[in-house]
């Protein structure tokens, strides 16, 4: 009886919670005059009257760790693990939306995309129990460092802050694509850091000992190793599931395997690989397949002329002697699918991989050494390094037992996470010469055009690709304020890179993490950490369970 | 009076040799000898002996693939278990690794990249370390000041962490793996050289050539490089060993020879996950050749001290 009351005052408060909070946004008021664009931002689910944290959920991580990666302002990709933990941003991807109200409760754009403003939830706070002001989140803006700064800094005019809780972003010229690049996964611009506590203790005081407005405190680290993480109970959507979090670097994936078989782990990511069917079958694991993004093979330098990738038929014969069928069979467990795109189908504008949009590379050895040989290589030729993503160094061996059965013969370059990440992170300036393959995959939610701006136009910052023809389009994209019509130039694009094999699409990853009994809820329910479309990490944090 | 028979003389004779053969026999480290001779005859004819290449998979059989993976045609099929397993073959009598190679061929092959990367990393550290510890012991003054500090500085330095370091700023590499041991190991040559030149040179016969007005480096090359040779090949035999471990180290830890080359130290490192599937002969059989090549060049480097030692031999 007195459990059925406690549920059912439980789900009172939690609508009303629910209620209150749709009702505070609906009632917000304008911010911005004159038109305004259609935004598509979800509300946040607040839920309160949640229980006090409890237990501890240790994360093996699969590549080592990097202090940087606590510092938003300094973002790169895989860091999104820890700004989830540590921080907090305006708006961010969420189970309920690629785009879901965070610390701003209200968002505007102008209908001419030249300016954009927040209205921030009332009574903010860091972690420090300092306010969080939008004075904050324009000075993250402006000292902002990370991917793209430039590209965003230079597009703003200038900052009005109107008052503690609202702010106004005015650009030099239309900026359509600004919340895709400030929405959390596209930029650490969003992730708000504390002002005064970062001018207190600078750059590398911050990367010691975070503090932000996130649901977890940060408690302590050792370099690269580890880090542990304590429930914030004052986290403005609920307080956390779970009281402590730690999260370690497990680089080898049999030590990851033996620590959810032992319970020193309850969470651990890219089980895929010799061990997959051992996870598969173990009954007392449970995995989430978690297909993020396709695995793709990138070509630094491939337009010098000096490059044996210079020649289209060369960077075609790579694709050609890829089995992907047998390579998703050994890697997946058959689970992974071979993909004709280089990014996710989950990604908005993406054209899909699988025959719909754009077909599935074939297998095609024999026709492969042919082009070899009209290439000028009847004999095939040796590149200096295959270099995969971490620690995918199995799959690294198979690609390139693939290769070296039509002549193209390397060695694998083994580097670890933060080594790799910085690398590609340079774009052409990474790997110098232009023998080189890069395996290389970027799981973010977003626009498939945030991509294309990364990885494939002239100024893109990790790009190896420059292309008159790409850039023709990209400056219509980039020109446009017409919704429609940059999506099909961006998909224009799409067909063109993958035509031009300047990237070669691989097969879509399953990038498969395991969890113990210990996480809660029972069962296939588990999958729900796993909601938010295309992120490689089950965010968010706060609403992990585990038993005590 | 006694007399000796016709013939017996050379019974004698005979007899005699056979017992200095025999104690000739009997003071020869056998076990080390047997078992690097066979590794390298191995690493040397490794292209000849190896059943299958060192890094394309062994061409499976149709009903190989049908019954690993349903379909009659495949490119590899991955850890086949030994001969003396259900489902080994003498084909591949150790079996085959993740990627369908044949790990005998695999481990013959990485047999020459363990011996060349130990040998050469050894012998260039030699080089140097015995240069520099001629040029400190004999030359002194400045000379000795500069060299030996250097070399202190330089052992204090743990070998595997600086290795390491040296890798990381070299990148992988079977030759950036014997330049990072002779910058690790050149040291340990030079602080014992030195100590071995400065009483060589005391002695009559290097200064009676000073007196004559013989060169300095005639002198280094004529009489001190080679009093100074069997500290150096005793140090060297040690050191193989320890080049030998420090080698594979880099190579599990995947900043040495870089995959698909076959080391004994990445086959390792590859295979771990192995053994949680019990596939024990895929991390037991590369652990065994370093051991028995760590071992057998340790035992060498052991007898080799006694015997050019005149105290400890005649003990």
């Amino acid at each position: 009886m007195l459990t059925k009351t406690f549920a059912i005052l439980s789900v009172l408060t939690l609508t009303c919670g629910v209620a209150w909070n749709q009702g505070v946004a609906s009632a917000s008021q304008p911010i911005l005059s004159g038109p305004l664009a259609t935004l598509d931002i979800k509300d946040a689910q607040i839920e309160t009257g949640r229980g006090t944290p409890s237990g501890t959920l240790k994360i093996g991580l699969h590549f080592g760790m990097d202090p940087g990666w606590f510092d938003p302002l300094g973002y790169y990709g895989p860091a999104l693990h820890f700004y989830y933990l540590i921080h907090d941003a305006l708006i961010k991807p969420m189970p309920q939306g690629e785009f879901t109200y965070s610390l701003a409760e209200h968002a505007e754009m102008s209908a001419d995309f030249r300016r954009a403003a927040f209205r921030l939830r009332p009574g903010l706070k860091f972690q420090d129990g300092h306010p969080l002001t939008t004075e904050d989140v324009k000075w993250t803006f402006e000292n902002y460092r990370g991917l793209s700064f430039k590209y965003l800094q230079d597009k703003v005019e200038n900052i009005q802050i109107v008052n503690d809780r609202t702010i106004i972003f005015h650009f030099k010229t239309p900026f359509v694509d600004f919340l895709d690049l400030y929405s959390g996964s596209g930029s650490g611009a969003g992730w708000i850091v504390p002002k005064h506590y970062y001018e207190q203790v600078g750059k590398d005081g911050f990367k010691a000992r975070p503090v932000g407005a996130g649901p977890f405190k940060f408690v302590s680290q050792e370099a690269g190793v580890q880090a542990t993480f304590a429930a914030w109970d004052q986290y403005w959507r609920r307080v956390p599931g779970v009281s402590t979090i730690n999260v370690r670097s497990v680089r080898d994936l049999a030590a990851r395997m033996a620590g959810l078989e032992t319970g020193e782990l309850d969470l651990a990511y890219g089980m895929t690989g010799k061990l997959l069917q051992r996870v598969m079958t173990d009954p007392k694991l449970r995995w989430d397949p978690n297909f993020t993004a396709p695995w793709h093979l990138v070509f630094p330098g491939y337009n010098e002329r000096s490059s044996p990738f210079h020649d289209k038929r060369v960077r075609q014969a790579v694709s050609l002697a890829i089995n992907r069928p047998f390579l998703v069979k050994q890697e997946t467990q058959g689970i992974g699918k071979p993909w004709g795109n280089w990014i996710s189908h989950e990604n908005r504008d993406a054209l899909r991989g699988d025959g719909t949009d754009l077909p599935v590379p074939p297998y095609d050895p024999s026709k492969a050494k042919q082009l070899l040989a009209e290439a000028g290589f009847p004999n095939g030729f040796d590149f200096d390094w295959y270099v995969p993503f971490v620690p995918y160094f199995d799959m690294a061996e198979r690609v390139l037992n693939d290769l070296r059965a039509v002549g193209i013969r390397s060695k694998v370059q083994m580097l670890d996470a933060p080594a790799y990440m910085a690398q590609t992170s340079k774009g052409r300036k990474g790997f110098p010469g232009n023998r080189t393959i890069v395996q290389r995959i970027d799981p973010r939610p977003g626009g498939a055009k945030e991509l294309i701006r990364l990885y494939a136009v002239c100024d893109g910052p990790a790009s190896y690709i420059c292309e008159p023809a790409i850039e023709a389009l990209w400056a219509k994209h980039e020109a446009s304020v017409d919704v429609a019509e940059r999506d099909r130039l961006s998909k224009e694009i799409q067909r063109i890179i993958v035509d031009g094999y300047y990237l070669v699409p691989l097969y879509l990853n399953p990038f498969v993490h395991a969890v113990t009994q210990k996480v809660l809820p029972a069962g296939d329910a588990v999958h729900h950490y796993w909601d938010t479309v295309n992120a490689p990490f089950p965010w968010p944090w706060e609403v992990w369970e585990v038993r005590s | 009076m006694a007399t000796i028979p016709v013939g017996a003389e050379s019974t004698i004779a005979a007899a005699r040799a056979v017992r200095r053969g025999s104690r000739v026999l009997r003071d020869l480290p056998l076990v080390p000898l047997v078992i690097l001779g066979l590794l390298v005859s191995v690493a040397a004819l490794a292209p000849v002996l190896a059943p299958h290449g060192k890094l394309d998979p062994v061409t499976p059989k149709p009903e190989q693939c049908q019954a690993k993976f349903g379909i009659p045609d495949c490119p590899y099929v991955d850890n086949v278990p030994p001969f003396w397993s259900r489902g080994g073959s003498l084909e591949t009598p150790l079996g085959t690794d993740f990627l369908g190679r044949d790990v005998l061929s695999r481990l013959m092959y990485g047999a020459r990249i363990s011996l060349i990367v130990a040998l050469t990393g050894t012998l260039f550290a030699g080089a140097i370390g015995t240069a520099l510890g001629v040029l400190a012991g004999y030359m002194g003054r400045w000379w000795d000041e500069i060299i030996m500090r250097i070399t202190d500085a330089w052992l204090t330095l743990p070998s595997l962490v600086f290795a390491i370091l040296l890798s990381s700023v070299r990148g992988p590499g079977l030759w950036n793996v014997v330049l990072i041991l002779a910058l690790v190991f050149w040291s340990r040559y030079s602080r014992a050289v030195r100590g071995e030149v400065l009483a060589i040179r005391e002695r009559e016969f290097v200064k009676l050539a000073e007196i004559n007005g013989i060169g300095r480096l005639t002198i280094i090359w004529r009489h001190l490089i080679p009093n100074v040779m069997n500290t150096v090949m005793v140090l060297f035999s040690l050191q193989v060993g320890v080049a030998v471990i420090i080698e594979a180290s880099l190579s599990f830890l995947g900043v040495g020879v870089p995959p698909p080359e076959p080391s004994w130290g990445l086959m390792m490192a590859q295979e771990r996950e192995s053994l949680m599937e019990g596939r024990w002969w895929l991390e037991i059989l590369p652990g065994s050749c370093i051991t028995m090549l760590v071992l057998a060049a340790n035992m060498l480097g052991d007898w080799l001290r006694v015997r050019l030692d005149p105290q400890l031999r005649n003990r």
